[in-house]
This record gives structure tokens, C-alpha cells and sequence, in this order.
């Protein structure tokens, strides 16, 4: 587990940043996406306590890095596409702002804007005692709602609804681990790092990596990587204004 | 110049703005500071201008002044500038930007760098944005890194391929060799990724499949599978295995069940497999978790038509499902009951639909109630059971069916002959106290206008006889002309049922004049009309009235729910009803046809005009002119004679508009060589034909009247007749005035059936005033051409 301090913030510490000043949805936003996150009720039933609840299974044995085929994740071994194609994946909170947008098949500036309006409206309007399936356009919609953020992905039509799922979960609990007990407002002031996080996670709608742990390391290197950028040029400044 | 603010701050600041108008204002400003700072090339804090660009851009707000920005930071040298250029460019530049191949060139040095992280930023930006030019450029680097020892690189370099594939096929072929050792690999992220590279190449490629039979794969085992009998049984086993093996307490397991279904299903599974497909969804509906719900019922729904009999067994679980919290679910599982109807559980399933029907959202009414009346009329086990099935559809949700339940109704309730007085004392009972299901009143009040003698007597022998008397019923028919919740259409209902029951009814008559005059100065304009009409029937030709009155024949019927093979196949609807039977007032038609050739042997005291429908007094609202436009079998009310003076001066155009735009026949005339039926005197009528296509014994003749003479020729009335083995219906004519010089026509439709094929003839009579004085001529028509009666 990684604390608070040990993590690399170059840009300025955002627990110190976050919340000054007056704003809309910003009691929401404090709200943990994290509380949602660790018991999914509707993921698993009974079976989902604790953190890795879901995952137990999977990650703990992919983490543990063991090669031999005899103890490879159940996905692996399933063999289990995580995707067809995924066409786009939506962060947006309960107000209706957006927060996150990853489109993984070229559509214009108008176009996205439309379809984001649209789905969100769409979204917004179910009832939390809905399932977490939509049929919209010509696509199949999977969201999840954690805290005051729901997670949205359109996926084609002989996609795996179930899986998607799993992977918007795995994608919170990927967000929650760097953070550190996630909210919306991490998202919002550090939305850069929610999208690094991703591209690390999904390429081109396809997971790339089974292993949270893996993908939080590269994360982190990559992190690392600018702190090194950052430093002199920080002195450098430093005695500029001096 | 000073340092700009700090992405952090800009966001907070934004944040504190407490409307639209003061966030926009922030934004602009900050905006030109950023536009100045990139025109002064500014190296250092380009990198944290872009980020609070991008951040604008999520907001809503232009950005694309920002795209060049973004390719000067991917050239820089610092891992945090190519960082957020390539985010950047991720998020601002769409595949048709020119920019592109500038950035062409930047990938590919940053595809060979020394950082795996640079490396990976640049496969993972080509791999969510590369353009096909892009793709072919690079497709060369991407195959590289897909051989090299770094896992990371080649997890990242797999998934670049995919893009690559996916945006120019022909590409596959360099990625093929790489292939070969993917599939060995020992990391999982490797592994994975190389299995979609796979996957999709197998998908575009039918050549490939022979390499890959043994890969234990499912998703590629569905590919492989399609189309393909030899590798599907061998899957079989393999299927069979994962499906009953895996662990389902949580969602992963559950997950993989469902793609193992969805497998199943797509490759050509042996049928025993199929079923335990179908019932792992069937346990997945009793799941506690309501997508899994969702996707075991989508799935069925998918696979009944194939799988009808393994999906028929999971019927109850399924029924359950409609009492459902979830609405999605609710709706899934209404469309999969309404597929699993059939003619052995209708009653069964009607019962929970019904019942569905009354207990559900507004949203699902319309749509199950039209299921049951197409379930219903499909596998109706008996009229009666059919008829109590709609009168339970319109009482409990009658407000939500469609426009044409009510004239199917009057339909089929017509057709059932011996059900009319159970039906008519049913429709009474039910609307005795509650007039607000609309639809169910416009029902009622038809069938007891029809029927309100049946009513009175009180004969049913299925039904426990209720006292009624004549006064009781026209107090109900008089409230709902009263009531606020009745419509005009409802009304209209009303008033023509209060008429007919002034031949049906003996002691009440003076009361239904009474209403009838009431309604005569009513400010709907509609309903005044037809009151008008019926006073002027009653006072100036009450003679005609009870001929005018009679009972509707049996209708024919308009086949709206696709085609008849449907009825045909379930062969459990007597096809009775269906068929064109001569109406059960048989003999009323001729003996009509006769009067009119007494008529026109000479006996010529009444002026005769067919424009009957018009007049007619069952035309209550548009619903009814619908139906009767709709009747290709001419019954006796419809050749009814009519006085001529006052269809023509009192009806407005718009009655006959409707009418007249009925659709009468379906076909268009089908090389029928028209006629001339009658020239003389400068009056000219031609004759051109129409055969109906829903009941070929139908000739549909349409007149055309003109005129060559210097002066037009009025009150210009045409009549026919026809031998006693025919029936005839006139439409009303278009005018009564035939216009000089040949500037216009009147056209007329006549509709003849001619059941026995035979020869046609006809004879005609007409009147009309011309130049001063009366004119009148008789004429036989017997040239028509063969194909009008064959």
C-alpha cells in the first residue's frame, strides 16, 4: 500500500489544493468514490467485502507474478476478451459535468459533445434501482455510479456487458489505490493522472494488463520520470526570482 | 512577463464561479493569456498552458488553438512535455487533422527512444488516434517492438497492432511472424494483449483459422466456430467443461459463463449443449444480481426463435421477471413473454399479462396491450375467451391502446354473431358507472346502438340475464354525451348509437328525437352535423330511416397485422370471420338493387342518389368513415338511397374530403382499357376500372363526367343499376355541376361485386339541368371489357 506522502505529486500537493473557495458541486465531489467501491453490491452479491473482494481471485494470483499456466488469473485462463471495441468511456459526476473522456474511434468535436450531452441525460435519468445496461444508438451502454461519479462505457453489441463492468471496477480501484481513497475532487484537479492511469490501463479499448500492481508501478516510474524534469528547473526558478 | 497561474489554481479559481456567465468570463480571459504566451513561443510553461487548455476543453470550451502547442511539446526533450502533449494530442486532435504528419514523424523518434515510457506514450497515442497514413508509416516500428524483450513495450506494441489491423487490414500480413511466439508468452499482459491481437486477426482473416484450433481461447473459439461444423464439435467438449466448471459466487465467474453462452450460441453447438446454455441463463434469471438478470433475459431473447422448446421450459422464471423492480428488466422480460405466447400456455400466459398490464408502469402499457391483442388474435382459443381478452384490455388499461383497437374490436364483435348479446350486455356492465376509459366507451356505445334490442330482451344464455330497460340504456348513452371526459369522437359514438336505437328500440322514439334536436345546436361542430342529419332523417325522410338503420353486415377483414399466413398457420382462429361471407341481411341488397331498377324502369317520383356513406348514420367521427372506407364488401346501408338535396347542400367539403381520400382500392389500375359508357348531347361519361386486390370480385369503376357543350350543366345526378346477381355501392360524386367546354370532369366511384365473375352490365340514368331545362336519359352499358368481371 502506498501512503499519502510516498506519492509522487509534482505539480504541488493536491490534498493542500483541493476545496478552497466556493463551488457548486463540491460536497458531492469530497464524497469518497471509494465507499461505493468496496462493497459492489450489485457486481457480486455476497461475495463482495473487502477491497479485493471481486478480485481476490484474479489479482492476487497475477500479482504474484506466477508464470506457470497451473496458477494463471482465471481471466487468462478463460481466455476471456476483455473487448470487442469499445467506442468511448465517460467520467461525469451527478451534476452533469464532465469529467473524463476517452474516445477510442476518431469522431469530430461536434459529434462528441452531442453524444456526451445526450448519454448523460440518458444516464442521469435512471433510477438507482436500474440495472446497469442501456441500449442507446447502436451501442451498448455500461454504467456505474461510484459516490457522486458515474463511469460510462459504450461498447459494441457482441460485447461482454458483464466484463465491461468488471473493468470500469478495476478502473476505480486502480484510481482508488493511487489516490489513496479516491474522490471526485482528486479527479477534477488531478484529471491528468486519471487519464495517464487509463492509457496505462486500456489502449485502444483493449486492457492491456491484467495486474493493477503492474500498471500502478509504470504509473509511478512515469512519475518519477517528471519529478526528475521538474526539480532543476524548479531551482532554477527559484533563483530567477531571487 | 509573469509566471501564469498554475493548472491547480486555475481550477480552483474556476471552480469558485458561481454562474455560467462568470465561469465564461474566467475562461476567456485566461484563454488570451495563453494564446499571448504560445505567440511568444514560450518554452517554459507551454507544457502547463496546454494542461489548463485541456482542462478548458472538458469544460466545453474551444481548444483547438492548442493543437500545434501540443506537437512542440511532444518534440521537447522533457518526459513531463511529452507527457501532456500526448495527452493532448489524444484529446484535441481527431484522425482528419493535417497535423498529423507533422506528429508522423515525432512518434516514430519517440517509438525508438531510449525511455520504455516514452516508448509507451508514443505506442499508446498511435494506437488511440493514428490515422491510416500514420498506421502504414509506422506499422514497420510497431512490428519492431512487438519482437523485442521488453513485456512492456510488447503488451503496448500488441494493442498497437490491433489499431493498425483495424485501420488497414492489408497490414496483417507484417505482423504475422511476430505471432508465432506470442502465444508462448509468460506474461500475462502479454499474453492478454497478444490473445486480442489474435483474435482480431482471426476475425479478418478465414485463412488464419487453420493455425489456431488448438488455442483454448473462447472468444476465438466463437470466431473459429462460425460457420465451421468440424471445429465446433470439437469445441464442444471444451465448452461443455468451462461451462459446467466455472466458479459463478462472483461476477468474473459469471462473466465468463455469459461469454461461454454467447459462445455456445455462435458456433454450430450440438443441440444438448445449446440447452445448457440456455438453462445456465435460465439460473442466471434467478440470480440476485439484476444485470446478470438483464443479460440472461437479452440473451434469451436473442435465441428463442432458434431454441424455442430449451427456452419455453424456463417460462415461469421468466414470467417472474415481470414483477421485477428493475424497468429494464421489466421489458425484457414482457418481449420474451409475449415471444414464448403460443397456443397451448395462451390462457396461462394471458393471465399474467394481464395482470401485468394492470400492475405495471404507463410506459409498458401501449405497448403490452398491443401485444396482447396480436397474441390474442393469433392463438385465441375461442371468440369469446378473444373478445373478454380486449374487454379486459380496455377496461384496465384503455386509455394507453392504440387508435385502431377500437374499429378492430367493433370488427371482430361484428363477425361474432352469436356473441352479440353477451357482448353487448358485457360492454354495458362495464361502462355502467365509468365512462373514462375512452376507448372502451366508443366500444360500448357501438354495440349497443347495434345491439340495444338484444340488450333489452335480456337473451344470453352465458350470462346471467340482466333486467334492462330502454330507458336505462339511453340514460347511460345520454350521460356519456354529457360527460366531461368523454371526447368528441366518444360522443359522436354516442349520438349515432342513440339514433340507431330509434329503429331498434319501440316506446322511446320521442325521447332520441328529443336528444337528437338537443345536439342539433351543440357547439361541436361534428356532432351538431350529425345531429342536423338525423333530425332532417327523422322529419323529412323517416320512411327510409329504418333501412338506413339496419344492422352493419359482416366486414370483411383489412388485413393490418401483416399476412394471413400467420392466421392460416396456428389454425387455431376458425377462418371463418376471416373470409368474405355474404352478410347475414342476404336478401336486403338485391331487393334494394331491384327497387333501384324498378326505379329506373320509369318510376322515377323520388330523385335518386347514391351518396349514401356520407348521410349514412353510422359515420360517427373519423374511426367510423375509416371503417367503412375500409369495407370492400358492399353491404345493403351502404347502396342505401339517400335524398339527393341533402348530402349536397349541407354537407361540408370536409366529410367528403375524408371519404373521398379513402384508400378504396389497393392496386392501381392493372391495364384495364376504360370505356365510354354514355355520349350524347355533348355529356360524356367514361368508364375506367380497378380490381381490388384484397377481394378480387371488387371492380372498382370510376366515372368521369364532362361536358363539351358552351353551357354548364347542373343538379347533374348520376344513378345505375345492376342485374340481381351483382351489388353496387356509389360513392358520392365529386360535384353536381358539369362544367362547359370541357374545363372539368365529376367523377363518382362505383364499387360492384360481382361474386360469380359474371358478365357485367349496367344501367344508367341521368338527370340534370341544362340550359333551362330538366334533362333525363336512360342508357344500358354493356361494352365493358372482359378483365372488369373475369
Amino acid at each position: 500500500m502506498r501512503s499519502r506522502g510516498s506519492r509522487p505529486l509534482p505539480q504541488g500537493s493536491r490534498p493542500r489544493n483541493r476545496g478552497a473557495g466556493a463551488c457548486w458541486p463540491r460536497e458531492a465531489a469530497r464524497s469518497r468514490v471509494s465507499k461505493t467501491l468496496c462493497p459492489p453490491p450489485a457486481l457480486s452479491g455476497a461475495a463482495a467485502c473487502g477491497e479485493s473482494g471481486v478480485w481476490e481471485g484474479i489479482v492476487s494470483r497475477s500479482e504474484s507474478g506466477c508464470p506457470a499456466s497451473g496458477c494463471r488469473p482465471a481471466l487468462s485462463e478463460a481466455g476471456l476478451r476483455w473487448e470487442s471495441q469499445m467506442r468511448f468511456m465517460l467520467l461525469f459526476s451527478r451534476q452533469g459535468k464532465l469529467r473524463l473522456q476517452k474516445w477510442y474511434l476518431a469522431t469530430s468535436d461536434k459529434e462528441r459533445k452531442k453524444m456526451v450531452r445526450e448519454l448523460m441525460q440518458v444516464v442521469l435519468a435512471r433510477k438507482p434501482k436500474m440495472c446497469s445496461f442501456l441500449e442507446w444508438r447502436d451501442l451498448k451502454v455500461v454504467y456505474k455510479r461510484y459516490a457522486s461519479l458515474y463511469f460510462c462505457c459504450a461498447i459494441e453489441g457482441q460485447d461482454n456487458e458483464l466484463i465491461t463492468l468488471e473493468l470500469i471496477h478495476r478502473y476505480v480501484e486502480l484510481l482508488d489505490k493511487y489516490f489513496g481513497s479516491v474522490c471526485e475532487l482528486d479527479i477534477i484537479f488531478n484529471f491528468e493522472k486519471a487519464y495517464f492511469i487509463l492509457d496505462e490501463f486500456l489502449m485502444g479499448g483493449d486492457v492491456q494488463d491484467t495486474s493493477k500492481k503492474s500498471v500502478l508501478k509504470a504509473i509511478e516510474q512515469a512519475d518519477l520520470l517528471q519529478e526528475e524534469d521538474e526539480s532543476p528547473r524548479s531551482v532554477l526558478e527559484e533563483m530567477g526570482l531571487a | 512577463m509573469p509566471a501564469p497561474i498554475r493548472l491547480r489554481e486555475l481550477i480552483r479559481t474556476i471552480r469558485t464561479a458561481r454562474t455560467q456567465a462568470e465561469e465564461r468570463e474566467m475562461i476567456q480571459k485566461e484563454c488570451a493569456a495563453i494564446r499571448s504566451s504560445f505567440r511568444e513561443e514560450d518554452n517554459t510553461y507551454r507544457c502547463r498552458n496546454v494542461a489548463k487548455l485541456l482542462y478548458m476543453h472538458m469544460l466545453g470550451y474551444p481548444a483547438h488553438f492548442g493543437q500545434l502547442e501540443c506537437l512542440k511539446l511532444i518534440a521537447s526533450q522533457k518526459f513531463t512535455d511529452k507527457r501532456i502533449g500526448y495527452l493532448g494530442a489524444m484529446l484535441l486532435l481527431d484522425e482528419r487533422q493535417d497535423v498529423h504528419l507533422l506528429m508522423t514523424n515525432c512518434i516514430k523518434n519517440d517509438l525508438n527512444h531510449s525511455t520504455q515510457y516514452v516508448q509507451g506514450l508514443a505506442l499508446c497515442t498511435l494506437g488511440c488516434m493514428g490515422s491510416s497514413e500514420m498506421c502504414r508509416d509506422l506499422a514497420g516500428e510497431v512490428e519492431k517492438l512487438l519482437k523485442t524483450s521488453n513485456s512492456y513495450l510488447r503488451k503496448k506494441a500488441a494493442l498497437c497492432a490491433v489499431h493498425v489491423i483495424r485501420k488497414v487490414p492489408e497490414l496483417m500480413e507484417m505482423f504475422l511472424p511476430a505471432t508465432k511466439n506470442l502465444l508462448n508468452e509468460k506474461n500475462h499482459g502479454v499474453l492478454h494483449t497478444s490473445v486480442v491481437l489474435l483474435t482480431e486477426m482471426c476475425e479478418r482473416s478465414p485463412d488464419m483459422l487453420a493455425h489456431f484450433r488448438k488455442v483454448r481461447i473462447l472468444r476465438l473459439l466463437r470466431i473459429l466456430g462460425r460457420n465451421d461444423d468440424d471445429s465446433s464439435e470439437a469445441m464442444n467438449d471444451i465448452l461443455a467443461q468451462v461451462a459446467t466448471n466455472t466458479e459463478t459466487s462472483k461476477n468474473v465467474g459469471n462473466a465468463i459463463l455469459y461469454e461461454t453462452v454467447l459462445t455456445i450460441m455462435d458456433i454450430k453447438s450440438e443441440s444438448g449443449l445449446r440447452v445448457l446454455a440456455i438453462n445456465i441463463l435460465g439460473r442466471f434469471l434467478l440470480n440476485n444480481d439484476k444485470n446478470i438478470r438483464y443479460v440472461a433475459l437479452t440473451s434469451l431473447l436473442k435465441t428463442v426463435q432458434t431454441d424455442h422448446n430449451a427456452v419455453q421450459r424456463h417460462r415461469s422464471t421468466i414470467v417472474d421477471c415481470l414483477k421485477d423492480l428493475d424497468v429494464s428488466i421489466k421489458r425484457r422480460a414482457m418481449e420474451l413473454s409475449f415471444a414464448l405466447v403460443n397456443g397451448n400456455n395462451i390462457r396461462g400466459m394471458m393471465k399474467e399479462l394481464l395482470y401485468f398490464l394492470d400492475s405495471c408502469e404507463p410506459e409498458f402499457k401501449a405497448d403490452c396491450a398491443s401485444g396482447i391483442f396480436l397474441a390474442a388474435e393469433k392463438y385465441a382459443p375461442s371468440k369469446r375467451w378473444h373478445i373478454d381478452t380486449i374487454m379486459r384490455v380496455l377496461t384496465t388499461a384503455g386509455s394507453y391502446v392504440r387508435d385502431d383497437a377500437v374499429p378492430n374490436l367493433i370488427q371482430l364483435i361484428t363477425n361474432s354473431v352469436e356473441m352479440h348479446a353477451y357482448t353487448v350486455q358485457r360492454l354495458y356492465k362495464a361502462i355502467l358507472g365509468d365512462y373514462s376509459q375512452q376507448p372502451l366507451v366508443q366500444v360500448a356505445a357501438w354495440c349497443i346502438g347495434e345491439y340495444g334490442d338484444l340488450l333489452v330482451s335480456g337473451q344470453c344464455e352465458e350470462e346471467e340475464p340482466i333486467q334492462v330497460t330502454e330507458d336505462e340504456v339511453l340514460d347511460i348513452l345520454e350521460s356519456v354525451l354529457i360527460s366531461n371526459m368523454s371526447t368528441s369522437v366518444t360522443r359522436g359514438y354516442a349520438l349515432t348509437a342513440i339514433m340507431k336505437l330509434s329503429t331498434r328500440f319501440t316506446c322511446t322514439v320521442n325521447r332520441i328525437k328529443k336528444v337528437v334536436s338537443i345536439y342539433g345546436s351543440s357547439i361541436d361542430v361534428e356532432l351538431q352535423q350529425r345531429a342536423v342529419e338525423y333530425n332532417a332523417l327523422f322529419k323529412k325522410y323517416d320512411h327510409m330511416r329504418s333501412a338506413l338503420l339496419e344492422r352493419m353486415p359482416v366486414m370483411e377483414k383489412v388485413t393490418t397485422n401483416g399476412p394471413t399466413e400467420i392466421v392460416q398457420t396456428n389454425g387455431e382462429t376458425e377462418p371463418a370471420p376471416l373470409e368474405t361471407k355474404p352478410p347475414p341481411s342476404g336478401p336486403q341488397p338485391t331487393s334494394q338493387a331491384n327497387d333501384l331498377l324498378d326505379l329506373l324502369g320509369g318510376n322515377d317520383i323520388t330523385p335518386v342518389i347514391p351518396t349514401a356513406p356520407t348521410s349514412k348514420p353510422a359515420s360517427a367521427g373519423g374511426e367510423l368513415l375509416d371503417l367503412l372506407g375500409d369495407i370492400n364488401l358492399t353491404g345493403a346501408p351502404a347502396a342505401a338511397p339517400a335524398p339527393a338535396s341533402v348530402p349536397q347542400i349541407s354537407q361540408p367539403p370536409f366529410l367528403l374530403d375524408g371519404l373521398s381520400s379513402q384508400p378504396l382500392f389497393n392496386d392501381i389500375a392493372t391495364g384495364i382499357p376504360s370505356i365510354t359508357a354514355y355520349s350524347k348531347n355533348g355529356l360524356k361519361i367514361e368508364f375506367t376500372f380497378e380490381r381490388s386486390n384484397t377481394n378480387p370480385s371488387v371492380t372498382v369503376i370510376t366515372i368521369q363526367a364532362s361536358n363539351s357543350t358552351e353551357l354548364d350543366m347542373t343538379d347533374f345526378v348520376f344513378q345505375a343499376a345492376v342485374p340481381k346477381t351483382f351489388q353496387l355501392q356509389l360513392l358520392s360524386p365529386s360535384s353536381s355541376i358539369v362544367p362547359a367546354f370541357n374545363t372539368g370532369t365529376i367523377t363518382q366511384v362505383i364499387k360492384v361485386l360481382n361474386p360469380q365473375k359474371q358478365q357485367l352490365r349496367m344501367r344508367i340514368k341521368l338527370t340534370y339541368n341544362h340550359k333551362g331545362s330538366a334533362m333525363q336519359d336512360l342508357a344500358e352499358v354493356n361494352n365493358f371489357p372482359p378483365q372488369s368481371w373475369q
